[in-house]
């Protein structure tokens, strides 16, 4: 066994009294795919995020090559050959390809010499087998291939080790297949690949090490090997991870809480939904499978009515656009929109706020205008413990929240009990299987008590687990349906991809 | 500890920059003190003090509100011109009314009139996506110019060869602060234009600070102000909170001229406001838009413009435009408030994430 | 608390009592507006005849110049509140400030150059400037070529109108069928810092034939001043002598008194003399002149300049009457 390339020693980290990190500790070897698994909030992204530089550690040491490291700066860090693709990426959706990748790596000349640039970067391409267009601007690509230009940017910059963050989230199946496969081939070529996810199968078809954090804490860090799913969940989870079952309806829908005929956008560029027409009923649970960008989003915002659209649309009953999207949700519409951060929360503002968003004119929240702090706060703390938020302070900003438990803030606000029909969209993207199996318990229970929910997502087995039927939508379209029983994993793919339809 | 440094520390090294300033015109720094103290503890400047703060607190207000939703109003300039001809209009046309229907309705006149001007940007930016900043600005060209024939033509004093209206009913005067409290055997703030109506603007200052903090709908502006997307899909009307937004400033704009008008001069000079509204944005920076802050901030940059006049006055070559330079130090002091104080931070070794 | 209390008793006491400042020598304040000190004019002529008598008497003398018209009041009444025995204000716009602070400090002495006002406490100059006026529309008319002068004045108010009349009046009677083309800055008070309008006019006026043009207009004179060397015309000055601006393009410039007014107050008021009312200066008491130097010299011949002397001391025996705007209006006269 060699000198261990990368040393995480007794690294521990506070937040605001919170403890992120205790102690880990952990190893890496040089030219390995090293995974870090862990539920949302084990501490994962922190971890690695001091060892980038954005953090410095409270105690304990990270050695590189066996020599004490620690980066003030991401810069510094870059400099010593680590990087690091964040969950969100960090690109400039209007310069192109090629300036992404320059970008912060500018040569000092005056004039930069763009053909040799590009013929390094092409070079850099076919080193490493990717093929994109490097003058086409970053804002009109796929999400898979703006996480590819991150990637490159990093291999510009000449990095040994890169570190992913949550890679997979936003990828479609094929895209996320297409990308482990690609960091598999970055090993071949002696670059170590750290991977934080909280998905199993990718964990254990890929990396050859481990790291099993929870809590903060390293639980274990094991060869791959030595692992199989079900151990893998045990450590992780600390508790026995249940199958999930398949999906049962309680009871047979009746009155449509959705009924959608007909229904078309216009827009100069870009996609149009094409005569879609759908009915949700209550007490039915409706999967809308299909790759990223194929019209999921004009839906959700005709929805919620911030797209204008023609043909019908009734909600619980009545024309949707009968009342104001906020009287809708009075009526019992709930939305659990596609980006949290973007569409769903206001992060600086705290969590008893957020919880209130959109309701906060209702009783008890508010007299004669006037917010009503004790109600709030009340029901605040009921939902934050009901949710199992943690940290459960109603008064703390929903920044500081882990991604997962700033997604259990939106369910807890938007399909609470007397939701009657709930638009839920990606609802367990980048949270772990904990929290996912609470979320689809709790979609469970409402439909079970007579709620309507339209679940778009590109979690197939999501989709699967829960859905009663599953539309397949491609091209603003609606081109397949079935109940969701009837769909195989491969089938489901191959019509969604185009391949069959 | 940490917001006294914050505060303290800035304010002497803009104390030592000043001084410097002072001496190397061939001054005395010594007369700084002087000056400061003439500034804030003689009942003279005090009350010049409060008669300039009181509209920095209205701009002020104006430009904050506007910016907790993430709007940017710069039309306060406009917004005041109107509230201030409107009371000479409104006197014109019913000198004889009594005293306590005359005041009120003075108020309330001023404040519709700058809401009314601030409709205009409100509409065009809520409705037809126009750009608020082009909007306001150029909406101030045009109230410079309307306002300014109103007051040469239709309500110009024929007693005066000077551009200025006529002087409105006496029951519209706002008592001056040496009136109000003669009763009480003392002339407060004698000879000075401080007047009852800084009362209105510290109510309007706790108004704004209540709206904004305890009620649903400041909770909608500053949902709207921190995440737009986020609160459109709550359901939060954008739009007409957009225009709500702009009425509500530009009726805190047109506030000014109740101390200027009703409480001071009695009458609309044409070109009397130093740039009040523009002054407006600095103050609302300072005070880093908070209501009861801008408060505190208007009497900064009020005491600023008094401060300027008694260094000139203690000084032989020092002129008018020291005001100018004190406010550009300040502001560049403020703009690099955030660097400054994680400088501080880290020598204390309390690094913030 | 009772520390606390202390301090607050000390602090209302000094908030209270107004403060007093021994007064050795005459102390005068002087209160310019926008224009400052470098107006080239109005504000400069007062600045110098308060600077002479520093010299010449003695007194301690302060400037304040104003960034808006509504700081007027606060400088008066910052020097009322350090016992100035003398506050100047200079220009019409001081008219109601200084009525207002005069009334709040009947002890102290004021003077107000250039409007007029009857408390008791304040003196207040008016010049005869129909009369100067009249004697540069005379040098104008004696000069022209054209048969064609201009008037520049600033805002369009009865003050400058009194200037344009007593012009026009001084080029008619030498030569009846002169054409005067008159132009505004503006109506507002920008009309006084407006050069850049103001050479737009005056190359409009010497484009249609205009030869001489005589700007009343503050600080926008200037502009007129770049228009008459740009066509190489002529431009007459006014206020202060200005011929030294534009040596060889000033014809004249119409000389106001202001320096002279301020003087002659502060050593009145030194010996005790100092008298209120409404004081009327003119040629005869030789506050208003033309301005005859070393730069305009070769401009202005023996025989016009014997010519306009000969119509100076008409008008100062009273033989010649100059028609004053003011009288023919009296609707307009300010009070």
């Amino acid at each position: 066994m060699t000198l261990p390339f990368l040393q995480f020693d007794r690294v521990s980290k506070n937040f605001n009294g919170n403890s992120a990190n205790t102690l880990v500790s952990f190893e890496v070897q040089q030219g390995s795919f090293h995974g870090i698994v862990g539920e949302n909030g084990a501490g994962k992204s922190t971890i690695m995020k001091i060892l980038y530089g954005v953090h410095s550690p409270d105690s304990g040491t990270i050695l590189l090559n066996g020599i004490s490291t620690q980066f003030n700066n991401p810069n510094q860090a870059i400099r010593a050959g680590i990087g690091m693709v964040h969950q969100h990426f960090k690109l400039v959706p209007t310069l192109s390809v090629w300036e992404n990748i320059i970008l912060g790596h500018e040569p000092t000349s005056l004039f930069i010499p763009k053909t040799n640039l590009l013929a390094t970067i092409q070079q850099l391409q076919n080193d490493f087998g990717f093929s994109l267009d490097l003058e086409e601007k970053v804002e009109t690509l796929p999400v898979g291939q703006q996480q590819q230009v991150e990637i490159l940017k990093l291999l510009f910059r000449k990095a040994r080790i890169l570190i992913l963050d949550e890679p997979t989230a936003v990828l479609t199946p094929q895209e996320s297949e297409v990308l482990l496969n690609r960091l598999l081939q970055l090993k071949k070529q002696q670059k170590t690949i750290i991977l934080i996810t909280h998905k199993l199968r990718e964990i254990l078809e890929f990396t050859d090490t481990v790291t099993i954090m929870r809590q903060g804490k390293v639980v274990a860090t094991e060869s791959t090997a030595s692992l199989d799913e079900h151990k893998l969940a045990t450590l992780m989870m600390g508790r026995d991870r249940q199958v999930p079952v398949t999906s049962q309806r309680s009871f047979e829908p009746q009155t449509a809480v959705l009924e959608v005929s007909s229904l078309s956008t216009k827009s100069r560029k870009g996609l149009q939904l094409r005569n879609l027409s759908l009915n949700v009923a209550a007490g039915e649970i409706v999967g809308i499978a299909g790759i990223e960008g194929q019209g999921q989003e004009e839906l959700v915002q005709v929805l919620t009515q911030l797209k204008s659209f023609s043909g019908h649309i009734k909600m619980l009953g009545e024309d949707l656009l009968n009342f104001t999207a906020y009287q809708n949700r009075q009526r019992g519409f709930g939305v659990i929109p596609p980006d949290r951060q973007k569409n769903g929360l206001i992060l600086p503002f705290t969590n008893e706020y957020n919880l209130i968003l959109g309701h906060h004119w209702e009783k008890p929240f508010q007299g004669l205008g006037c917010l009503s702090f004790p109600h709030i706060r009340q029901f605040a703390q009921d939902q934050l413990k009901h949710f199992d938020v943690r940290p459960c302070h109603p008064d703390l900003s929903t920044a500081t929240l882990s991604g997962g438990n700033q997604q259990k803030i939106i369910i807890a606000r938007e399909a609470s009990d007397r939701v009657r029909f709930l638009l839920a969209c990606h609802p367990s993207r980048g949270v772990d299987i904990g929290a996912m199996e609470f979320f689809h318990e709790h979609f469970r229970k409402l439909r079970a008590e007579g709620a309507g929910i339209l679940l778009i997502s590109s979690d197939l087995d999501e989709l699967r687990t829960l859905s009663d039927r599953i539309l397949v939508i491609r091209n603003g379209a609606f081109i397949a349906e079935k109940a969701a029983s009837n769909w195989t994993l491969p089938d489901l793919g191959l019509c969604m991809t185009g391949t069959e339809s | 500890m940490n917001t006294v440094n914050r505060i303290f520390i800035p304010m002497v090294l803009i104390g030592l920059i000043t001084a410097g300033i002072i001496w190397a015109c061939g001054e005395n720094p010594a007369i700084l003190a002087e000056a400061f103290s003439n500034t804030f503890f003689s009942p003279f400047g005090l009350g010049y003090t409060i008669y300039y703060a009181t509209p920095l607190i209205f701009t002020g207000l104006s430009v904050a509100l506007c910016f907790h939703a993430g709007l940017f109003n710069i039309g306060a300039e406009g917004q005041l011109l109107w509230g201030s001809i409107a009371i000479v209009a409104v006197s014109h046309h019913f000198s004889q009314l009594p005293v306590f229907l005359a005041i009120p309705l003075g108020i309330i006149l001023a404040a519709l009139a700058g809401a009314l001007w601030g409709l205009i940007p409100g509409y065009l930016k809520a409705y037809r996506g126009s750009h608020e900043v082009v909007v306001t600005i150029l909406l101030n060209f045009i109230a410079t110019t309307w306002v300014g024939y109103l007051i040469l033509y239709p309500l110009k004093n024929p007693n005066t060869q000077s551009a200025e209206t006529e002087i409105i009913s006496s029951t519209y005067f706002i008592p001056k602060f040496s009136n109000a409290f003669s009763w009480f055997g003392t002339e407060l703030f004698r000879t000075t234009p401080a007047n009852l109506s800084f009362f209105i603007a510290l109510f309007c200052a706790l108004l704004a600070h209540l709206i904004l903090y305890r009620s649903a709908l400041g909770y909608e502006w500053r949902a709207m102000g921190t995440n737009f997307t986020a609160a459109r899909f709550a359901g939060i009307r954008t739009r007409t909170q957009t225009l709500c937004l702009f009425v509500i400033s530009g009726a805190f704009a047109g506030l000014v001229g109740v101390n200027e008008v009703m409480g001071s001069e009695h009458k609309v000079i044409e070109g009397f406001s130093p740039g009040y509204g523009f002054s407006g944005i600095a103050v609302a920076l300072v005070a880093e838009n908070n209501p009861l802050g801008i408060i505190a901030s208007a009497f900064l940059f009020g005491g600023l413009q008094t401060f300027a006049r008694e260094l000139e006055f203690l000084s032989d070559n020092i002129s008018k435009d020291i005001s100018i330079v004190l406010q550009a130090i300040l502001l560049i002091f403020i703009a690099c408030r955030p660097w400054l104080a994680k400088r501080l931070l880290k020598q204390r070794g309390e690094s913030h994430d | 608390m009772n520390s606390f209390l202390k301090a607050l008793s000390y602090f209302l006491l000094f908030f209270f009592s107004d403060a007093a400042y021994p007064s050795s020598s005459l102390k005068v304040g002087l209160v310019l507006d926008k224009g400052g000190k470098d107006d080239k004019s109005f504000n400069a002529s007062a600045f110098s005849g308060a600077t002479e008598a520093k010299k010449q008497l003695g007194i301690h003398l302060k400037v304040l110049e104003c960034q808006s018209d509504s700081a007027i009041a606060a400088s008066l009444r910052t020097f009322a509140q350090h016992n100035y025995d003398l506050i100047i204000g200079i220009g019409f716009v001081q008219q109601s400030p200084i009525e207002e602070v005069a009334k709040e400090f009947p002890n102290l002495s004021f003077l107000l150059v250039d409007a007029p006002s009857s408390l008791p406490n304040v003196r207040s100059v008016i010049f005869n400037e129909h009369e100067g006026s009249y004697l540069v529309g005379v040098i104008a008319a004696l000069t022209t070529k054209t048969n064609h002068i201009g008037f520049i004045g600033g805002m369009d108010i009865p003050l400058i109108r009194r200037f344009e009349r007593g012009f026009r009046a001084g080029a008619q009677s030498i030569e009846p069928r002169i054409k005067t083309l008159t132009y505004y800055v503006g109506a507002s008070s920008d009309a006084w810092r407006n050069p850049t309008k103001a050479k737009e006019l005056a190359l409009g006026q010497f484009s249609k034939g205009v030869d001489i043009s005589f700007c009343a207009a503050g600080s926008s004179c200037a502009g007129v001043f770049d228009a008459a060397e740009e066509s190489h015309r002529l431009a007459i000055g006014v206020d202060s002598n200005q011929n030294w601006v534009k040596p060889g393009f000033i014809l004249t410039s119409m000389v106001k008194g202001v320096d002279l007014a301020v003087f002659q107050t502060i050593e009145q008021k030194l010996k005790g003399r100092f008298k209120p009312g409404i004081i009327h200066l003119g040629l005869k008491e030789g506050a208003i002149s033309y301005s005859l130097d070393q730069y305009n010299r070769p401009l202005i011949s023996a025989q016009v300049e014997k010519q306009t002397n000969a119509i100076r001391n008409l008008i100062m025996k009273g033989t010649i009457v100059v028609p004053d705007y003011y009288k023919e209006n009296q609707r307009d006269q300010s009070k």
